[in-house]
């Protein structure tokens, strides 16, 4: 019937478009409501249809977003997805506060080795592989060809940072909606959230000696390293106060959380675009403050939760919108290799780190499962390359990341629904 | 940093300005009336829209877009969700009838004393055109059953009085929106390229379809199980899906989804959990609502607080007549216990009447919409000021 509904689905709003079209007079703003409206329904139904293959809907949400999206069945101009730009932030400041709440510093103390450990063997394996890649290939890839030694590293450089990134909104999603709890999920957790900060700050690094490969007349732009670490502390010490404000408030005020979170989330995306503020890291920290610094963390994240669902689907639908599955054909043999490069180095830097951690079973089998899913972090990092790199190769980077993310975005959050339940951290699915 | 601080001092201001808000009211004895409509929050859009601060600036007014339909197709859904009409037929006809009444009497009364304004000044700020009477007249027939249900719980009456009046604010808004319905798409101002051979009728007929093929879609959906965030999302999806049709198609979003809700309320066994949902949620959604009904107003004139207290008063006038007139026909024994004059109780307007000025806004944005939109703002702060007391006064009396 699910599918059926789908289908009736899809119809009417072709009816309906069609109609309007024809009409000759739709205001640009109901395409967006239509659009939205749609992609929400479909979202919804999609991830309705795949969770009774005990997938996880979000995987639903993300193939709404690419099959109705600009880049293949186009139901969503692109202009839209611009449009919808604000709302994704907005949804993502949410997604922030929660990821910053699900931290528990207690928690995070007895981990620490495998922490530390994962991420640095993450770091290693990923880079190694990925410049082993770039080399290994350019005989092979068409794009590579030429290029000399310097400009090789440049661009494995940037490849391997990118790589390293991991989406904490895929991984959220996952486990709010298995409502899994154990120590795959905690560690699964914390090394998303330390690895978005990481990345954003070797990002600043990578790029600096990238460009001094790639452009024989550059040199090591300081201010861009002052600009992100001045970005990065400013961010963090907003977000402790925001996240003490957040206290006060549920102390004192106890009136409309929901309403309250949602028009601070709207606030941080203002702030962040008029300052240059990582809006995410401000909310994480927030998050961080609320869970760790008082009693509160239930509440809070309580309401969050309230509207977890929307703000999901939102967020996934969109973010599949923007996948560029074309790209996949420009350079589909690099971008399988990517994938697998990631794949290989994920599951090997996270075995050693907890074997030699000595965690349970359970992290040593599985917990790679939750490093695969790449979102929001990564598609910035590539837009950034494309933007600051420029020319033909900064398009082709972000291209193939693009292409890979997409990739990534599909199997990752199935992957770690699976890691999830083999390691025996799903409860019941969450009814309320 | 300097923005951060400007909006942490805002907001400051605004919390303080929330405090000295209910000391002043309690100080004119209005009991926080005001702020069961939520007036502040529509003084706070104003201040944070392009009018003032522009921090609600048009660009982002412009991608919230999917918000306000989500708030006007709420409203639509919510009100139609609640008219059942097996549970309406348990009431005596003639509460219906004098509902009907009063409401017309109020709509007739405004058309006619904008109409005849209009004829009379050379530039009625300079509209010429029906279609903003049409969409007043329609806001002016609803009114606010959330302060008549306080007032209710306030008042010690007979409960005959009460209920009947409890009934008639509750479903005047069904006429209301069924009017602004048809006005809407009787009256378009535009031309295009189909707009020969569809006529008028017909768009009101396609609303209607639109509204039934959506509630059927919505039916079917409902059959599904979900979990409490599942249904939550489904209904969201579906209100700003269906709101986005009605837009694209020129189309009422309030009252198409108003027919949705209808279609809900006497087709399936599930409409509890729709309308349970739909009044858990629908605070929020009024708030941020009517926040962004403040800002998107614009001033349109000096003129407008002339205007507002002619329609004020027109439609005080013409509820007044329309009840009076209504009970003229109700049979001696029926209406024993009734008041001639308690139709000026249905004076406090609300939340529908602001819900259908936004939402012609929305599809016929201009010099008229912000006249409409104007206008049911301070007419409604005006009902809210002098409407409570009237019904206080209505049904204490009677029950002296």
């Amino acid at each position: 019937m699910r599918v059926l509904l789908f289908v009736f689905l899809i119809l009417l709003f072709f009816a309906i478009r069609f109609t309007g079209q024809n009409l000759g007079f739709p205001l640009p703003q109901s395409e967006l409501v239509l659009a939205l409206g749609f992609l929400i329904l479909a979202g919804f139904l999609l991830g309705n249809i795949i969770k009774s293959y005990r997938l996880p809907r979000i995987t639903g949400y993300i193939i709404a977003g690419i099959f109705f999206g600009p880049y293949i069945l186009g139901f969503l101009p692109k202009s839209t997805t611009e449009d919808l730009a604000f709302i994704n932030s907005l949804a993502l400041n949410i997604i922030a506060f929660t990821a910053g709440g699900e931290l528990n510093f207690k928690k995070i103390k007895k981990r620490t080795k495998a922490i530390f450990l994962v991420i640095l063997f993450r770091f290693l394996f990923l880079f190694s592989l990925t410049l082993l890649l770039v080399f290994t290939m350019s005989r092979w890839v068409p794009f590579f060809q030429g290029k000399s030694l310097e400009l090789l590293l440049g661009i494995g450089l940037l490849f391997s940072i990118i790589q390293t990134a991991i989406s904490p909104a895929t991984n959220l999603a996952v486990i709010t909606e298995t409502d899994a709890q154990g120590p795959v999920t905690d560690l699964v957790l914390t090394v998303t959230v330390a690895m978005d900060l990481l990345v954003i700050m070797g990002f600043a690094v990578i790029y600096s000696v990238a460009n001094i490969l790639m452009d024989s007349g550059a040199n090591i732009d300081f201010r861009y390293f002052l600009g992100t670490a001045r970005e990065i502390v400013g961010a963090i010490l907003l977000g402790i106060i925001t996240g003490f404000g957040v206290i006060l408030y549920i102390r004192f005020v106890k009136k409309e959380l929901v309403l309250f979170l949602i028009a601070l989330a709207f606030i941080l995306a203002e702030i962040g675009s008029l300052t240059h503020t990582d809006t995410i890291l401000i909310c994480l920290t927030s998050g961080i403050v609320v869970e760790n610094y008082s009693d509160l963390g239930e509440p809070f994240i309580k309401a969050i939760e309230k509207g977890s669902s929307i703000i999901y689907v939102v967020f996934f639908v969109i973010a599949g919108a923007t996948l560029n599955f074309r790209a996949l054909s420009e350079g589909w043999l690099l971008v399988i290799l990517l994938v697998m490069v990631r794949l290989v180095g994920t599951f090997g830097s996270t075995r050693l780190g907890a074997v030699i951690a000595r965690e349970g079973v359970p992290s040593k089998n599985y917990a790679w499962t939750g490093f695969l899913g790449q979102a929001g972090v990564s598609l910035g990092l590539a837009l950034l390359v494309q933007k600051r790199i420029g020319g033909e190769i900064g398009n082709y980077i972000a291209t193939m990341v693009f292409a890979s993310i997409a990739v990534n975005q599909i199997i990752g959050p199935v992957l770690f629904r699976l890691g999830l339940e083999k390691s025996g951290e799903i409860n019941a699915e969450r009814t309320d | 940093m300097e923005t951060a601080l400007y909006l942490i001092a805002l907001f400051g201001l605004a919390y303080a300005g929330s405090i000295l808000f209910d000391l002043f009211v309690q100080r004119i004895s209005i009991k926080n009336i005001l702020h069961i409509l939520g007036i502040e929050y529509i003084i706070l859009g104003i201040v944070l829209g392009p009018n003032l601060l522009d921090l609600l600036s048009q660009k982002i007014l412009l991608q919230l877009e999917p918000v306000i339909g989500l708030g006007i197709g709420w409203a639509g859904l919510l009100f139609g969700s609640q008219l059942n009409f097996p549970d309406l037929k348990k009431f005596p006809k003639f509460y219906i009838a004098l509902g009907f009444g009063q409401g017309i009497g109020a709509c007739l009364a405004v058309i006619l004393t904008l109409l005849f304004w209009c004829t009379k000044s050379e530039s009625f700020l300079g509209i010429k055109e029906i279609q903003p009477f049409l969409i007043l007249a329609a806001a002016s027939i609803s009114t606010s059953p959330i302060i008549i249900g306080y007032l209710r719980s306030r008042i010690q009456t007979e409960e005959r009085i009460s209920s009947l009046v409890y009934f008639i604010s509750a479903t005047d808004g069904m006429w209301s929106i069924l009017f602004f319905g048809a006005a809407y798409a009787l009256v378009r101002p535009f031309e295009n390229a189909l707009s020969p051979w569809i006529y008028e009728v017909e768009w009101v007929i396609i609303s209607v379809l639109l509204g039934l093929t959506i509630g059927y879609l919505f039916r079917i959906l409902l059959r599904i199980k979900y979990t409490q965030n599942e249904f939550l999302l489904m209904v969201i999806g579906l209100v700003i899906f269906s709101s986005g049709s009605a837009r694209y198609l020129g189309l009422s979003p309030l009252f198409v989804n108003f027919i949705i809700g209808v279609v809900i309320a006497n087709t399936n066994e599930k409409k509890n959990q729709v309308q349970k949902i739909l009044t858990v949620y629908e605070k929020i959604f009024y708030i941020i609502f009517l926040v962004l009904a403040g800002a998107l107003w614009q001033y349109p004139g000096q003129m407008v607080f002339l205007v507002s207290i002619v329609y004020f008063l027109a439609r005080a006038g013409g509820k007044w007549l329309g009840f009076f007139t209504g009970i003229l026909f109700v049979k001696p024994l029926k209406k024993s216990f009734i008041p001639a004059n308690l139709g000026l109780s249905f004076i406090p307007q609300g939340g529908v009447a602001i819900a259908m000025a936004i939402d012609y806004k929305g599809n016929f944005p201009g010099a008229q919409a912000d006249l409409a939109l104007s206008v049911i703002l301070i007419s409604v702060v005006l009902s809210h000021i002098f409407g409570p007391n009237l019904v206080k006064f209505f049904i204490k009396r009677e029950a002296s």
